[in-house]
């Protein structure tokens, strides 16, 4: 074979492996990332459809929200129409908390926060599975860490009652912490301590 | 860090293992190894955090197990203690280190000193021996920190740890 034919040969293995590349990488763009943000998308749907649930009468929860000057959680009230499942309400408790308080309290999650699923096992732990956007934004600190914990699950097992601890999940797995700080490897009972009493 | 690393020198009394040196990133698993096969007496963890709207405040925290041990089903009696719950031999060792830490260091002057507080940090979580967390803030991605990179303050506090070490040594808090 001349030389100048190995040069070509040589190209022509060189364009054929960047095009391999460019398809594969298209495809992926075509066929796979849709269905995940599809995937998304239905749960984000989910969320919002045990959000807004329209049956059965308007009830109050009482909801925990930090004050992080303060160093604790101060209760705000707010009217649900409560699902019929528990594990639904539960979900309802997340993303009620995700949507911030109405009365300038900090934030827990942040409001783009996806309630993966909820599991509810015989003994009374709920299993929270967060998408890992519940990281995006999240205040750095023991602090803020511990209060959002304690946020979510005195807010859950306090207007719940089947609930009687609360085990989070991200993206479907243990997660050592929740930023760095919060051990979430157990699963966390509820604390009053951590709520403000008296004016 | 160092700060209160050579404050403690200073007294010729401790010994000092840093569990990190420098800008690197060293496990939560890691510096608690470091700790327990040092056979450390007590274990300070420092961070900072985002803790409201005050200039310089200082929360310490002990640990608190995420679920009450009195939902916990006893375990059987053994030899080995089990690495995750090494800590809660010392909680109150811990919450003493703690309340000696906050009296200390409320009596610095232009700083904010909450009530000792018990979290669920995972850094104390596996420590055998007295633990505690020290927070300052505040620290939000969009506030600056100098206030608590001044020279002055990190040293006030640096004291205020060999004193509130020294009380505990003496029997006090």
């Amino acid at each position: 074979m001349s030389r100048r034919a190995k040069i070509l040969l040589l190209l022509l293995l060189v364009v054929l492996a960047v095009a391999g590349f460019y398809l594969r990488t298209l495809a992926k763009r075509v066929f796979i990332e849709p269905a995940q943000h599809a995937e998304e998308a239905a749960r984000a749907k989910l969320s919002e459809f045990a959000l807004q649930s329209k049956q059965g009468p308007s009830q109050t929860a009482t909801l925990y929200f930090p004050s992080l000057d303060g160093g604790n959680l101060l209760p705000e009230n707010r009217s649900l129409i409560w699902a019929e499942a528990d594990v639904d309400r539960v979900r309802q408790v997340v993303l009620a908390l995700a949507e911030g308080s109405h009365q300038g309290l900090s934030h827990v999650l942040p409001p783009s926060t996806t309630v993966r699923a909820v599991f509810l096992s015989p003994d009374g732990t709920a299993y929270v599975d967060l998408a890992n956007d519940v990281l995006n934004e999240f205040p750095p600190g023991i602090q803020t860490e511990t209060l959002a914990v304690y946020s979510l699950v005195n807010s859950i097992t306090m207007n719940i009652p089947s609930v009687k601890r609360v085990q989070f999940l991200i993206q479907g797995q243990e997660v050592e912490t929740l930023d760095g700080h919060a051990d979430l490897t157990a699963a966390f009972a509820p604390d009053p301590s951590h709520i403000k009493s008296g004016p | 860090m160092a700060r209160v690393r050579l404050a403690l020198l200073g007294t010729n009394k401790y010994r000092i293992v840093l569990t990190r040196t420098g800008d690197v990133d060293t496990s939560i698993e890691q510096r608690t190894l470091a700790a327990n096969l040092a056979g450390a007496h007590y274990f300070l963890s420092f961070h900072a955090g985002d803790l409201g709207t005050a200039a310089r405040r200082i929360t310490v925290f002990s640990f608190q197990p995420p679920t009450s041990p009195v939902l916990s089903p006893a375990p059987p009696p053994s030899a080995f203690v089990p690495w995750a719950q090494a800590q809660e031999a010392h909680l109150d060792q811990s919450r003493q280190f703690a309340l000696a830490l906050q009296q200390r260091l409320a009596l610095l002057s232009g700083v904010q000193v909450d009530l000792p507080a018990a979290a669920p940090v995972r850094a104390l979580r596996s420590v055998d021996a007295a633990a505690v967390a020290i927070e300052l803030g505040r620290l939000a991605t969009d506030t600056d920190a100098t206030a608590l990179t001044e020279p002055a303050f990190q040293q006030q506090v640096a004291a205020s740890v060999v004193q509130a070490l020294t009380t505990l040594e003496k029997g006090g808090t």
